[in-house]
């Protein structure tokens, strides 16, 4: 597994966003910065001449109020977040010592997925265990509810089969019923789970099959909270965001309208339109379901999953809708654009400006498609030479996607094909949510 | 800043002291420069001088309190006094004043303290961090005394040291670090380096002990030894140290010097710290000669006029002899250093390259346990999952704690999700490293060199040289010869060193058979007797031959053992007749020793035990819950048990459960007091407790 290191940035920024090292009683007198004052403070760091947040550290609060024009009261609430670090220290080494991992936004390993979708609402503090690869692999979200009917359960354990199957990670939220079903049967079948959880991590690490899937590379287990942070209703919520923010398309089991955490998350999702949102359709589902599914959300089918390839052929169809409309890639595209044009340090509170360097190949993936659906078959020298790329990288490009099930490589001589080529739209998908 | 730290030495030392060598350099890059350093500077330098003026000045910019980390309880008292007699507040929480840490926290947090000294294992603690969250400022500077044992080149590894690194690396700039030791080779600097960081900046000064002269004496066996002790204590100038091995080694030397008519007291750990104070102060004040120690006596203990230091056994390596030696003459123009060697020496050191790393099965299995376990496992339920002793498995979670599989929460372990293992190569590489330096020592006592410039060599002083004043650059000190009437009264003394065996008061932690809790008054058993200790000097051969090579145990046993008895243990009420453990591998070899005994004693001997299921032997039973369930219900007495007082006979005595059960079973059957006397105590694998 990678380790997980701790830059001077992001000590500060766990100094001043976290709760790590405060001491109970003390809340008062230690207020960590919200996310709302974090991102602001960012920015100005970013135009100052700190221009990291490490500046901090061999700085004085002189210098802090020349350099960021900080009042007194805030210059104040820093001194005293920024004098904890021998604790903080001390405390890092605690979690390590149990496997727990810190990522603060600054740090290149923090998933990327969060930062493009999410933007300034990604969280600045991502507490995890587990192996942290598991973030680079293409991820379903599955959500809720907690009370799950024999059919919803049933849809559960087939949908997670295909992930596995299919080569995507389960992303799902800890809690009993559905996320544990889904969690469950992707492990058992050999596959691979994200679970975000809404409690601290600590808890879910003393169970013993979470513990052996995460020393097996197939459990990553994840949380904005503290790890000895216990469940809220509003950390519920919060979390929420992540599972959908982590997935290439989400799918809610059993919503009920008006209330509980699926509902919420599911509109709130369609509201901000960061995933695709898939619901459980069938004749027993529960209104909830119907309800979202007029709100926007496709209705997805058994028989659409239990197809082989059924979710690699899902997202081969989003991401080819994403690359006619203003959809979330070409957003993602013009995004770079403009930070291109803009000057100034990659200072931490602009988190899109990190999005190219993670991986190129969801952009271009959507061309070599395309192209392949327009030949059928084809070598990678032709492919290259019609995208104008040099053919290493083209080839790299191929093998990758038929690794990932997406292409078939052919033999006498070399060439690619297609898997399931995308037939006519398999379903309904709705612009305004992909 | 530097008059300001001039001003702070002149009020903590007197007006008329000024910075030695290197002591400003050291504070400025620290406290100015906020580097992080590593002092390498001989004992009695002043390392402690620049860490509380470097203390001194933060404080005077408002930073939080100095962090020390010290690895010994004895040291942090000595730094404690120091601190004090120079006008500095320095406290201490530990695992030996739980009774004080909410004064301690109490005068933290109102800021009228500036010095805090810990333990590395105190660092583990959520509720220590959390109490240090709430001191003003937090941590201003980080000290790490005694750097060495941060690197397992070093000769004094400790573990718990590794946890310091891993803080380190997560310390935000800002915070000034400062290690300091006395006694670093090349490879360990570089360790120590290596695991800092390569931005740690490194001064180093000479290590070589000006007043010292050293010289080696080899003699055949423990007997000569002490014969040696007890002819020249008396010539060597002012007090000192003599240091042994072992605890029993010096309960031994001190018992002969005493008996010799010498002003002597041992001293070793398992002393309470009542006494262990009282001794050093008494030391300090010169009212004894000498005190005879175990390491225990070691690393800040300061007295500047110490006379002499004498190994009575030769230490592991020359780095260790060195850091011992260099206790002594530190404020004298001469001062003795005699290393006396001989034949057990080897053996002890070989045992303690041995037990240095658990074994590898052992971790696993200590893991596995772990790994297993639903909500995490104590110690004691550990013990009874694994054959392995109390001190294996604590070594076992020790290293596998450090290295990040497991981890502590409350009195209980649990398994981390930290990929792990075991680091094999490292171990080996490290067992070599110290057979080497073994090997290095064996060669120093027939060196004809400069002593002290091969001291200096090994520790890679560059400003390593002859030193004109040892034994090899002059005329020998001390006599080769001893006195060899001595030798018999010296022999006579160590066969007279007997054992006592203490009566087990309680049941394993998760009880044996239906026993649980305490063992009740009318089962438990006499306080007892062993003649020796297994295989050593004294009458500690002689039952090995009786055992493994005649099967019969000499006439010279009966009567050592009949002298013992009578002359000086007297057991009260005398016993009236005599029992044998019994055995099914050796079925008379202990029967006919009792009988001999009762019949010397004039008392009758009776076979009333039997051995009623076949035991895995006890010695391979590796910890106290495993040996009681293995011989719980092992024994019955078969036919009338007489009434009297009764002497149990064994022939070795491990882990007493054998002895307790066989008493607990006699006393059942209606049997007076049970008096267990055994020839020989292992105490190999078993618990000590």
């Amino acid at each position: 597994m990678i380790k997980v290191n701790v830059s001077a940035d992001s000590q500060v920024i766990l100094l001043l966003c976290s709760n790590l090292a405060i001491p109970k009683g003390m809340e008062s007198e230690y207020k960590p910065l919200t996310l709302t004052e974090w991102n602001t403070l960012a920015k100005k760091i970013a135009v100052s001449s700190f221009k990291r947040p490490e500046a901090f550290l061999l700085s004085d609060a002189d210098k802090w109020q020349r350099e960021l024009g900080l009042d007194s009261y805030q210059l104040e609430r820093l001194a005293k977040l920024l004098s904890r670090r021998g604790s903080l220290a001390i405390e890092l080494k605690r979690l390590d010592d149990m496997g727990i991992w810190v990522l603060t936004r600054s740090e290149s390993m923090y998933p990327c997925r969060l930062k493009k979708i999410l933007k300034d609402k990604a969280p600045a503090v991502l507490y995890g265990t587990g192996d942290i690869g598991l973030f680079d692999i293409r991820s379903v979200g599955i959500v809720g509810s907690r009370d799950a009917d024999e059919s919803a359960i049933s849809f559960t354990q087939q949908l997670a089969r295909a992930c596995v199957r299919d080569g995507f990670n389960v992303v799902s939220g800890g809690a009993r019923g559905v996320d544990s079903v889904a969690q469950e049967t992707a492990l058992v079948e050999g596959g691979q789970v994200i679970s975000v959880l809404s409690n601290g991590l600590a808890a879910a690490m003393r169970n013993k099959a979470n513990r052996e899937a995460i020393l097996k590379q197939q459990l990553l287990l994840i949380s904005p909270y503290h790890p000895q942070a216990r469940f809220t209703v509003g950390a519920a919520m919060g979390r929420n965001k992540l599972i959908y923010a982590l997935s290439h398309f989400a799918v809610a089991i059993s919503a009920t309208e008006g209330k509980g955490g699926t509902w919420s998350g599911a509109t709130e999702n369609l509201k901000h339109n960061w995933v695709p949102l898939f619901v459980r359709d069938a004749e027993d589902i529960p209104d909830g379901n119907r309800a979202l599914i007029r709100q926007g959300a496709n209705g997805l089918d058994i028989d659409k999953i239990n197809e082989r390839y059924g979710l690699s052929n899902i997202l081969s169809v989003i991401e080819q809708k994403a690359n006619k409309s203003p959809l979330i890639v070409n957003k993602f595209i013009q995004d770079q654009e403009k930070s291109k044009t803009r000057q100034g340090s990659i200072a931490e509170g602009e988190p899109t400006e990190y999005l190219e360097i993670n991986d190129l190949f969801e952009v271009v993936w959507p061309y070599i498609q395309k192209k392949l659906v327009s030949v059928n078959e084809c070598n990678s020298k032709k492919l290259a030479k019609s995208l104008n790329v040099n053919e290493k990288q083209m080839k790299d490009w191929l093998e990758r996607a038929t690794g990932e099930g997406r292409l078939e490589k052919l033999s006498r001589p070399v060439r690619y094909r297609l898997i399931n080529s995308p037939q006519p739209l398999l379903f309904e998908l709705d612009d305004k949510n992909v | 800043m530097r008059e300001q730290a001039e001003e702070l030495l002149k009020t903590m030392l007197g007006e008329d002291t000024a910075f030695r060598d290197g002591q400003w350099e050291a504070i400025e890059l620290v406290v100015a420069q906020k580097e992080r350093t590593l002092l390498v500077q001989r004992t009695g330098w002043g390392k402690s001088i620049v860490y509380f003026i470097a203390t001194g000045l933060l404080r005077a910019e408002g930073k939080g309190i100095t962090l020390l980390i010290s690895p010994l309880l004895s040291l942090m008292r000595n730094q404690i006094e120091m601190a004090e007699r120079i006008g500095t507040r320095a406290v201490t929480i530990n695992s030996n004043n739980p009774e004080e840490w909410d004064a301690v926290k109490a005068d933290l947090q109102s800021n009228k303290c500036d010095i805090l000294l810990i333990s590395p294992e105190r660092l583990a603690s959520s509720e220590f961090n959390e109490f240090l969250a709430s001191i003003p400022g937090n941590i201003g500077m980080l000290v790490i005394d005694e750097a060495h044992c941060i690197s397992d080149w070093g000769h004094d590894f400790r573990p718990d040291y590794r946890r310091i690194v891993g803080i380190i690396e997560n310390l935000p700039a800002g915070i000034p670090v400062l290690a300091t030791t006395a006694t670093a080779n090349d490879r360990v600097v570089n360790d120590i380096r290596e695991q800092l960081g390569y931005d740690l900046k490194i001064l180093r000064g000479p290590l070589a002990r000006e007043s010292l002269r050293i010289q080696t004496i080899a003699l055949r066996d423990q007997a000569e030894r002490l014969v040696w002790l007890a002819e020249n204590i008396p010539r060597l100038p002012g007090t000192g140290i003599i240091y042994c091995l072992t605890v029993t080694d010096c309960s031994r030397v001190a018992t002969w010097l005493k008996s010799r008519g010498l002003n002597v007291y041992e001293y070793h750990a398992k002393l309470d710290k009542g006494d262990r104070i009282d001794r050093e102060q008494r030391l300090i004040n010169n009212e004894v000669k000498a005190l005879v120690a175990t390491v225990a006596l070691g690393m800040g203990f300061d007295k500047p006029d110490l006379g002499f230091v004498i190994h009575y056994q030769r230490p592991g390596s020359l780095v260790a002899y060195y850091q011992q030696i260099g206790r002594a003459g530190r404020n004298l123009d001469n001062a003795y250093a005699i290393l006396l060697s001989g034949g057990e020496d080897d053996e002890i050191q070989n045992y303690f390259i041995q037990q240095a790393f658990p074994d590898i099965r052992g971790m696993y299995e200590v893991l596995t346990s772990i790994e297993e376990a639903d909500d995490g496992l104590s110690i004691s339920s550990m013990l009874r999952l694994v054959n392995l002793s109390q001190s294996r498995v604590e070594k076992c979670i020790k290293l596998m704690e450090i290295e990040g599989a497991v981890f502590k929460s409350g009195s209980k372990y649990y398994r981390s999700t930290n990929p792990w293992l075991p680091d094999e190569d490292r171990m080996n590489r490290v067992t070599a490293l110290r057979y080497e330096e073994l090997k290095k020592i064996q060669d120093f006592i027939n060196t004809d060199e400069c002593y002290m410039k091969i001291v200096a060599e090994e520790l890679d002083d560059p400003y390593a040289r002859a030193c004109g004043k040892c034994a090899n650059c002059r005329e020998p000190f001390f006599p080769y010869n001893i006195d060899y009437e001595l030798v018999k009264e010296a022999m006579l003394f160590l066969r007279r060193c007997y054992f006592r065996i203490q009566a087990r008061k309680q049941w394993p932690a998760l009880g044996a058979g239906d026993f649980r809790g305490r063992i009740s008054a009318e089962q438990i058993n006499q306080e007892g007797r062993a003649l020796c200790r297994y295989g050593d000097a004294g009458w500690g051969t002689l039952v090995r031959t009786g055992k493994y090579e005649d099967g019969l145990f000499s006439d010279e046993l009966v009567e050592a053992a009949v002298e013992l008895i009578k002359d000086h243990w007297q057991p009260q009420p005398a016993p009236e007749w005599v029992t044998a453990i019994p055995s099914l591998r050796h079925p008379n070899l202990v029967p006919n020793l009792a009988q001999r005994i009762a019949d010397k004693l004039g008392i009758p001997y009776y076979q009333v035990l039997t051995k009623v299921k076949a035991t895995e032997e006890q010695k391979k039973m590796e910890n106290s819950s495993q040996q009681a369930n293995n011989v719980i219900n092992a024994f019955e007495v078969i036919g009338d048990c007489p009434e009297g007082p009764v002497l149990l006979m064994d022939d070795m005595v491990d882990s007493r459960w054998t002895l307790t059960v066989c008493g607990v079973r006699l006393q059942e059957a209606g049997s007076g007091p049970v008096f267990p006397l055994a020839l020989a105590a292992t105490w190999s694998g078993g618990d000590s407790n």
